[in-house]
C-alpha cells in the first residue's frame, strides 16, 4: 500500500531524513516513534508531498509521490492527514469543516457530501456538534471533527502527526479509542505517536526513528519487550 | 462685502459632498488595489514580489502632496490632462491603495500556516485553499485597519484643496477670504465637521478590532 525507499531528504545544511525505507501493508498499523526531531514528522509529509524529497522514492497505492507528472490533487485523495493541532477551519461549522474538501476537491453534490459528513460525525460520535465551530468544541473533539474531516475523503491511507499531543492526558482517551476504532476496520495508518499504550496495543508495526534514520523495526512486542538496540533501549527507558 | 455665516452654509455643505465623493472614490479605488495587489504578492515568489514590493514603497515614500501635484501639474505636460477631482483621487488611491496592500498581505500572511497545510492535505490547490480558507479568515481581521484608512483618505482629502477641488475646507476657506470676520466660526466649524466624520469611523475601527479579534 504505501513502500518509502531510500529516502532523503535535507533542510538547508540539515540532513532530517538520511536513507529512511519503509513498507506498510494495506489494513495495517504503522506507529513512528522517537525523541523529538528524529524526523518523524518529516516522514509524514514526504508521504503526501507537503515535503517534497531530495532522494529516493515514495509510492502510495501504486501512486508515485516522487512523479512530478502526478497532480498533488490526485495523490492527497489518496492520504487523510490529521496534524497536532487539529488545523480546523475556524470560520466553518463542523460540518462545513467535514463537506468542503469532498464537495470542491472531490466534487460530491451538496447533499451527499453532507450525508457523508453526518456520517462520519456519528462515527466519532459528534452526529450532535455538527452545527458547532471548532471555538466552541474541545480539543478533543475538534481533533475528531478533524479526523472525520479527513476521512471525509475517503483516503487509501491516514497518516497520524501527533494527534494526540496537544491534548490534555484526560481527552487523549477519546481520540484514541476513536484511532482504535478505525484501526479495527482495517484502515491503513500510520501514526507518528507519543502514545507507547497505543502502539502496543493497536500497531502491526513499530518503528523507532533517531536523528533521521529507522533505528529498529519490529513488532510491538519484539520492540517493547525486547529491543535490539542500545538507543531504543535508552529512549524506551526514558518514556515507559 | 459681507456675508453671514448662514448664507455660507449651503456652500459647506456642497463641501462636505465633494469631500465624501472624493473619498469614498479613493477608498473604493485604494480596496481595489490593495487587494490585487495584496493577493498577488501573497501569492507570488520573491522574485517577482520584489518588482511589486518597490512600487509600494515608492507610493508610500512619496508625500501625498507632491503625488497631487505631480498628477495634476506634471501628467498635462505629457499630454494627459487631469481634472483637479480625478487628480485627487487617483493620488488618494494610489497612496492609500499601497497602504492597503500591505493590509491584506498582511491579514493573509497572519493566518496560520496550519490552516494551508491542511488545505493542502485535503487536496485544495493554492488558489482553492486563499479563496475558501485563508481570505474569510483574512477579511475579519483586514476590516478595522481599512476602515481606519477611511479616516485618513477623509484627512488627507483635505490636501486637494491645493489643486483646486472644492471640498469642504476648500469651501470655509473660500467663504472666509469673502469676509475674515467669519474666519473664527467658519474654522471652528471645520474642526468640528472633521472630528465628527472621523470619530465615528475610528471608534467603529476600534470596535470591529475588538469583536473580531
Amino acid at each position: 500500500m504505501l513502500t518509502l525507499s531510500h529516502v532523503r531528504k535535507s533542510f538547508g545544511t540539515h540532513a532530517v531524513l538520511k536513507d529512511i525505507s519503509l513498507t506498510v501493508e494495506a489494513g495495517s498499523v504503522c506507529c513512528i516513534i522517537g525523541p523529538s526531531g528524529s524526523g518523524k514528522s518529516t516522514v509524514l509529509r514526504c508521504i503526501n508531498r507537503l515535503v517534497a524529497i531530495d532522494s529516493g522514492e515514495v509510492v502510495v497505492d501504486g501512486v508515485s509521490v516522487t512523479d512530478p507528472s502526478v497532480k498533488d490533487v490526485d495523490l492527497r485523495r489518496r492520504v487523510g492527514m490529521v496534524f497536532q493541532q487539529f488545523n480546523l477551519f475556524p470560520h466553518m461549522s463542523a460540518l462545513d469543516n467535514v463537506t468542503l474538501a469532498p464537495r470542491k476537491v472531490r466534487g460530491l453534490a451538496a447533499g451527499d457530501a453532507e450525508a457523508l459528513a453526518r456520517r462520519l460525525l456519528a462515527k466519532v460520535g459528534l452526529a450532535e456538534k455538527a452545527a458547532s465551530f471548532p471555538a466552541q468544541l474541545s480539543g478533543g473533539q475538534q481533533q475528531r471533527v478533524a479526523i472525520a474531516r479527513a476521512l471525509a475523503m475517503e483516503p487509501k491511507v491516514m497518516l497520524f502527526d501527533e494527534a494526540t499531543s496537544a491534548l490534555d492526558p484526560e481527552i487523549t482517551g477519546e481520540v484514541l479509542a476513536v484511532m482504535k476504532a478505525l484501526a479495527a476496520e482495517r484502515t491503513t495508518m500510520v501514526c507518528v505517536t507519543h502514545e507507547m499504550g497505543f502502539a502496543r496495543e493497536v500497531a502491526d508495526q513499530v518503528i523507532f526513528m533517531d536523528d533521521g534514520v529507522i533505528v529498529e523495526e519490529a513488532t510491538p512486542a519484539a520492540l517493547f519487550g525486547a529491543p535490539q538496540m542500545e538507543r531504543t533501549k535508552a529512549f524506551l527507558s526514558k518514556v515507559l | 462685502m459681507n456675508a453671514s455665516f448662514e448664507s455660507a452654509l449651503p456652500a459647506l455643505v456642497r463641501g462636505l459632498f465633494t469631500t465624501f465623493g472624493v473619498a469614498l472614490a479613493a477608498m473604493v479605488l485604494a480596496v481595489a488595489i490593495g487587494f490585487a495587489a495584496g493577493i498577488v504578492r501573497s501569492l507570488v515568489p520573491r522574485a517577482v514580489d520584489l518588482p511589486i514590493l518597490a512600487v509600494i514603497e515608492f507610493a508610500r515614500g512619496i508625500p501625498l502632496l507632491v503625488l497631487m501635484y505631480f498628477l495634476f501639474f506634471g501628467l498635462p505636460q505629457l499630454g494627459w490632462r487631469t481634472s483637479s477631482d480625478g487628480a485627487a483621487i487617483a493620488a488618494l488611491a494610489i497612496y492609500a491603495g499601497s497602504l492597503g496592500s500591505e493590509i491584506v498581505r498582511g491579514a493573509i500572511a497572519s493566518i496560520a500556516a496550519g490552516q494551508r497545510e491542511a488545505a493542502a492535505a485535503l487536496g485544495f490547490g493554492r488558489l482553492q485553499a486563499l479563496r475558501l480558507i485563508v481570505l474569510p479568515q483574512a477579511l475579519r481581521r483586514m476590516l478595522p485597519p481599512f476602515v481606519g484608512l477611511f479616516a485618513l483618505i477623509v484627512e488627507s482629502s483635505t490636501l486637494a484643496s491645493l489643486i483646486g477641488v472644492t471640498e469642504l475646507l476648500q469651501s470655509i476657506r473660500n467663504n472666509v477670504e469673502r469676509d475674515n470676520a467669519l474666519s473664527l466660526p467658519l474654522y471652528l466649524t471645520a474642526l468640528a465637521a472633521y472630528f465628527a466624520i472621523n470619530y465615528p469611523i475610528s471608534l467603529a475601527s476600534q470596535n470591529l478590532e475588538k469583536r473580531l479579534a
